[in-house]
């Protein structure tokens, strides 16, 4: 019978330090058919684990088209993001999955991507994943971190504009050459229609980022009249399965692991501490 | 069946390689462990034991992997047990595990080296905490998976096969006085009790900033005995732990979802961090949740919790303070 907590190694392919605290790990399989079998949508989470130190569930940043190795982006604040930041090149990892349901295929859709923090990491899968579709100009980008330094993948951004990807850029502390937005990620969906973002019946809006972030979010894509059904946003919760049994990402009578991680808003509004 | 005839059944099992597990009395307490087959009169199952037989199925912490180097050796158990004197609320709980770990090879390959042998009194028009209907033996057999199941009437015991592997147990022993009950599904044919929907119902539309959940919360104190004496409680945690000879195991453990760190994520944000919503999600998992999954309740009905629980919570009381909620 199937193990699904049997995890399998890949190798660190290439490890660059993204900003203060977060490596960015491109990995590969070691043999052509788990490669092969390791298919992902953007959005999905794999468990991420080293012997003597135990999984943590992650979200894979790279294209779903890429077919070499994937990348994660990892922050080291526990016994096990640490050891993982200690690692070099040739190293090997443990992984598990993908688990659970990821953003969903948007093909001709116009997407308003609302991004807070770590929340960059799935959302660069998407952006990667529409670019490599020619999709890139159907994606606006409101992304917000603590402070300029803090801003991930800020070197790809104009690869992301030349591919037609509007960035709408904002931190909470300005430093020195900052002279863009400052302030919350959401008051950047204050008055969109000056920001030429338009918001016909075919644009979604996906949030990922801290769950302080998705209250006010959703209050102001409401205002702007983004239906429940078009408002997706991505949960974070503990766990430790990741197939929906040990019980502790459950929300109402979903399971983040399972059902999740990304859910249209719609679908959980009414659960209880869902956000 | 008489008793010389079960001990010699029983005698049989443990030649073939099985480790006898049965409700027993120690110092006054009905206790669930090995028994040697010798000793089948000193089965106790008229009284509940303390715990239920959850152990047997679910160990308290369990290896999944043991790392060593580049090698990922999946753990392997092949105790075969033969548990005796399960009751049907015990096989209820089992109707339940056999769902939720339907696609987990652990539990997987210890159900397949266990035999189940339940035992139980003439039927009775009891009701679960003056709930629901869990009358007459013969109806409740239908609906649970057991091996064999030795029923008492009078002085007289009745013996059901529920399995092939029933069936041949009491064939290679010779007995053939048995019937066969045919496992009809979880579900009975008059449906699930109306009692435990109209739970299920009015449960989903409360929250645990309702005043019922708030007042639950000032007495409760978290501390998590529910949760261990639950026959259904399954949640669970996993670590690593380096052993003696430098190899690493993988492990699962009991968790328990009035513990903080449960719902703890980077950064220290807990997601249950009120005790109303702890005991609000654990009554939430057993008849909303799980009924949602598998359409039967989370719960047996043996009323552990009640009797484990430090501050007198008791859930026939919070079942009935649901079921008359005012709430639509």
């Amino acid at each position: 019978m199937l193990n699904v907590y049997q995890p399998v190694w890949v190798k660190i392919k290439t490890i660059k330090q993204e900003a203060k605290n977060i490596k960015l790990f491109a990995l590969e399989f070691l043999d052509e058919k788990t490669a092969k079998d390791f298919v992902f949508t953007p959005g999905q989470i794999i468990e991420v684990g080293l012997p003597g130190f135990g999984e943590a569930p992650l979200a894979i940043c790279s294209a779903s088209q890429e077919k070499n190795f994937f990348e994660i982006a990892v922050r080291a604040m526990g016994q096990l993001t640490e050891r993982l930041h200690q690692l070099q090149v040739g190293d090997k990892i443990m992984v598990r999955g993908p688990f659970g349901r990821g953003f969903l295929d948007t093909k001709e859709k116009n997407v308003l991507l609302v991004v807070g923090g770590l929340g960059i990491v799935p959302s660069r899968s998407f952006i990667l994943s529409q670019i490599s579709q020619k999709l890139g100009d159907k994606i606006a980008i409101f992304y917000g971190a603590h402070s300029p330094e803090e801003l991930l993948f800020k070197n790809e951004f104009s690869q992301w504009q030349k591919n037609g990807v509007k960035i709408y850029l904002t931190v909470d502390q300005k430093g020195k050459n900052w002279t863009g937005a400052v302030g919350p990620v959401t008051a950047l969906l204050d008055n969109l229609s000056k920001k030429n973002i338009t918001v016909p019946s075919k644009i979604i809006a996906m949030l990922c980022g801290p769950m302080a972030m998705y209250g006010s979010a959703i209050a102001k894509l409401r205002q702007n009249n983004f239906s429940e059904q078009n408002i997706y946003l991505s949960l974070e919760r503990r766990m430790y399965c990741g197939v929906g049994i040990c019980q502790h990402c459950a929300i109402g009578p979903k399971y983040v692991c399972k059902d999740g991680p990304v859910f249209p808003w719609s679908e959980i509004k009414d659960i209880y501490n869902a956000i | 069946m008489t008793e010389t005839s079960f001990k010699k059944l029983l005698l049989n099992l443990e030649k073939n390689g099985y480790k006898i597990i049965a409700p027993q009395t120690r110092d006054g307490e009905v206790v669930i462990d090995q028994l040697p087959a010798q000793q089948a009169a000193a089965i106790n199952f008229t009284q509940q034991p303390f715990y239920s037989f959850k152990k047997f199925f679910i160990p308290p912490a369990e290896g999944l992997f043991y790392f060593s180097g580049q090698s990922i050796e999946p753990t392997v158990d092949d105790t075969k047990l033969a548990l005796i004197g399960l009751s049907t609320l015990d096989l209820l709980a089992i109707n339940l595990w056999r769902q939720v770990f339907e696609r987990d090879v652990y539990w997987q390959e210890r159900f397949k080296n266990v035999i189940l042998i339940g035992m139980g009194s003439a039927p009775s028009d009891k009701k679960i905490f003056n709930l629901w209907e869990a009358n007459y033996e013969e109806n409740i057999l239908e609906h649970v998976q057991f091996d064999v199941f030795l029923l008492r009437q009078g002085k007289e015991w009745a013996i059901f096969s529920g399995t092939r592997l029933g069936q041949k147990i009491l064939d290679d022993f010779g007995y053939a006085d048995y019937q066969h009950i045919q496992f009809a599904g979880l579900i009975k044919e008059e449906g699930v009790d109306p009692s435990i929907r109209e739970i299920y119902r009015k449960l989903k539309l409360m929250k645990p900033t309702d005043k019922m959940w708030q007042d639950l919360g000032r007495r409760c104190i978290a501390c998590g005995k529910c949760t261990i004496a639950c026959p259904t409680c399954f949640c669970f945690d996993a670590e690593d732990k380096i052993l003696d000879d430098k190899k690493i195991i993988r492990q699962r453990c009991w968790s328990s979802c009035f513990y903080p760190e449960f719902s703890e994520i980077a950064g220290q944000k807990v997601f249950l961090s009120t005790i109303a919503e702890k005991i609000y999600f654990w009554y939430y998992h057993k008849f909303v949740r799980i009924f949602e999954e598998y359409s039967i309740p989370g719960c047996v009905g043996c009323g552990r919790c009640a009797r484990v629980c430090p501050v007198g919570i008791d859930i026939g009381q919070v079942l009935a303070d649901i079921k008359n909620n005012q709430k639509p």
